[in-house]
């Protein structure tokens, strides 16, 4: 392989999360069979600190192709965009972040160009000019390995959360950003958006999230729960729940970790009233930092916690989160002043 | 669309139920077939349902169910028949075995082009194999908008489009789609069960079967060679690491012992400590401390700080108070032998 690109996906200015570990991937995978690693950023407008954060990743060149129909993700002018310049610049392979907007870009242009693609990509193995793609199959008792047909452009996109997302250090000097251009006569996209129905509380799903604050049996009702959303405001986090919290009807199913539930692994977990029963421990033991409320100190969760404080719940949270507002709002002015 | 109401065309998978352990065949291209159980895609589920719903307000609206299926998965057809379907239609030819998703898209685009529709649903994944690729692929083929990992959907009152219910990241959005359409399902509602009317009524229904001329592919089109990828084996999953297990101490009774093994084992993180906090002053403390360890900072973007990411690693990089309770409940230690 000569030319991997990666597609970067941004949002409110920064790049998101699925798009870093592409980035990333293609980076990685560049360095080891020496071939040039190419970022493509797509939008209108498109901030310097996106291509800034990109630089930082570690790619040879930055493609960014700015048009007014592209402000918003539309099925159609991105692939319209992608396609034209997959084919004008016929790279070897092509990497997505897992994604909303992967799912639906990726197997479009796929068909469109006839080019063979692999989701939920866990592993690249290099082999004769093209990966051999590991992904998930029979979940959770096989996975399998996918090869392309011929050697034209591959595309892959990756499964979320597993690849790492690390950066490179300061972009090189000679990095430069190219601004490209898409087809003549790009259309609106047929799909347009009528209305935003409702912000999705707590912003994101807690697979997605990088700070999770969770509660369980020891909330004890709706009331107890609410102070979760304030905490998880604070801190910037996303709500999880128990089992047992769903199945009371404190929380909905969504947000359910464990077994049952969905297996997550933020930043920082903090587990309120949660006794750290192991259906749901399985589903959020690979977390980075585990914090833990309980009144029992033989609690299970304990012993996988980073850091445990005992106490109750409804006694301890109103007071960290008044704890953690003062410290923001000075965290936040410090800021301002730098 | 037709005078009554919208023609709607659903594609089903009949997929491998993975609750139960999967077998690999021998030489891994294969799983044993004796292990696996046919069942419909769930999210293809949900598509049916969605188009009944459709049909329960707007008089006049035909659901069509279509698969790509062998012969041994018919029943589950035959099952979306029983719920409601207007009609089925199966699609199967020996040739077609081992059709990637693109030479799937194929075939179906194929047999829907000769067919009058408003509307195509499917599920947005297949739950096995999770490739997630036939519907957009369909759509490209037939030239269709598409919008994927829907989770409800409204004609809209002037029936030449359709107002989907989509979740982007931070929101759910609504979207209009002009018809003709492809939309592909995330979530819905669950399947209606099927009425002893309803069941009789279908397993006495033959189900039409089209092969490859009929839909007007050619051979070369489907199976292996239609396909832009190829399975170069299934493999067992990696076992997962499993960190060391220290044995629970001696001198627990049984009870506890096995309360701490039920409980989750007797793995713990090395930094592990555990703060009493029976009033506001020591809580505040704590979350200073958590604060000044950055195990929570409050800046925007939480991929950035590496020193945070590195912290996890350390061990025991905790500087101790004094304020802080020695115990660490989480600690067994090893008898002495």
């Amino acid at each position: 392989m000569k030319e991997i690109w990666a597609y970067v996906e941004m949002a409110a200015g920064k790049v998101l999360r699925p798009s870093q570990e592409a980035l990333s991937e293609a980076v990685r995978q560049g360095g080891q069979l020496r071939a040039r690693t190419t970022a493509l950023v797509l939008g209108h407008e498109i901030p310097k600190d996106v291509l800034d954060a990109v630089g930082r990743y570690g790619p040879d060149r930055i493609l960014a192709l700015d048009d007014e129909h592209l402000s918003e993700y539309g099925t159609e002018p991105y692939a319209a965009c992608i396609e034209t310049l997959l084919q004008e610049h016929k790279p070897d392979a092509f990497l997505l972040g897992g994604s909303v907007v992967s799912r639906d870009l990726a197997p479009r242009l796929s068909a469109r160009l006839k080019s063979s693609l692999v989701t939920e990509a866990t592993f690249l193995n290099p082999q004769g000019g093209r990966w051999a793609v590991t992904r998930p199959a029979y979940r959770p008792h096989a996975s399998m390995i996918v090869v392309p047909q011929d050697t034209g452009l591959q595309i892959v996109t990756l499964a979320p959360k597993v690849m790492d997302a690390e950066e490179a250090g300061p972009a090189a000097d000679g990095l430069c950003v190219e601004a490209v251009e898409g087809p003549q006569n790009l259309l609106d996209s047929p799909v347009h958006m009528e209305e935003r129905i409702r912000e999705i509380p707590s912003q994101l799903d807690i697979t997605d999230a990088e700070v999770i604050v969770a509660g369980g049996k020891g909330m004890q009702n709706e009331v107890g729960f609410a102070l979760l959303d304030e905490l998880a405001e604070v801190v910037g986090g996303t709500v999880g729940a128990t089992r047992m919290a769903v199945d009371m009807k404190w929380r909905s199913r969504e947000s359910m970790v464990g077994v049952t539930g969905k297996t997550v692994s933020p930043e920082v977990y903090i587990a309120c009233g949660i006794s750290g029963a192991i259906q749901h421990v399985m589903g959020m033991r690979s977390s980075r930092t585990i914090l833990a409320v309980n009144t029992d100190p033989n609690a299970p969760i304990f012993r996988i916690a980073t850091l445990g404080i005992v106490g109750d719940v409804r006694g301890v949270l109103p007071v960290m989160i008044g704890s953690f507002r003062k410290m923001k709002a000075k965290a936040g002015k410090q800021g301002g002043k730098a | 669309m037709s005078a009554g109401g919208p023609e709607i065309v659903i594609l089903i998978a009949p997929v491998h139920d993975c609750l139960n352990p999967v077998k690999i065949a021998p030489g891994g291209k294969r799983i044993d077939p004796s292990s696996l159980r046919w069942i419909l895609n769930p999210y293809d589920a949900f598509a049916l349902e969605e188009a009944l719903r459709i049909r329960d307000v707007v008089p006049g609206t035909r659901v069509r169910v279509m698969a790509m299926a062998s012969s041994d998965s018919e029943e589950v057809v035959r099952g979306c028949l029983a719920v409601g379907a207007d009609e089925a239609l199966r699609i199967w030819d020996k040739r077609m075995e081992d059709s990637d998703s693109y030479a799937t898209a194929r075939v179906l685009a194929a047999a829907l082009g000769k067919q009058p529709f408003d509307l195509v649903l499917c599920g947005w994944l297949r739950a096995d194999l999770e490739h997630g690729q036939v519907g957009p692929a369909l759509a490209e083929i037939l030239d269709l908008p598409q919008v994927t990992g829907a989770r409800k959907i409204e004609l809209a009152e002037d029936n030449t489009r359709i107002l989907v219910h989509k979740r982007v990241p931070g929101y759910l959005t609504k979207l209009a789609c002009p018809l003709p359409a492809l939309v592909t399902m995330e979530k819905g509602q669950v399947l209606r069960y099927p009425s002893l009317a309803g069941r009789n009524r279908a397993a006495r229904t033959e189900i039409p079967t089209l092969g490859l001329d009929s839909v007007g592919l050619r051979e070369e089109n489907v199976g292996a060679s239609g396909s832009i990828t190829r399975l170069e084996r299934f493999t067992p999953p990696k076992p997962t690491r499993r960190s060391a297990m220290a044995s629970t101490s001696g001198r627990m009774t049984a009870a506890a012992r096995l309360q701490r093994i039920m409980g989750g084992g007797v793995q713990e993180k090395k930094d592990g400590k555990i703060w009493e906090c029976p009033d506001e002053p020591s809580v505040k403390k704590v979350a200073e401390h958590i604060v000044k360890e950055k195990m929570i900072t409050f800046c925007d973007c939480w991929a950035a700080p590496e020193e945070i990411r590195c912290r996890g690693l350390q061990e025991s990089s905790f500087d101790h108070q004094s304020s802080t309770p020695e115990g660490n409940h989480g600690k067994v230690r090893p008898t002495q032998g």
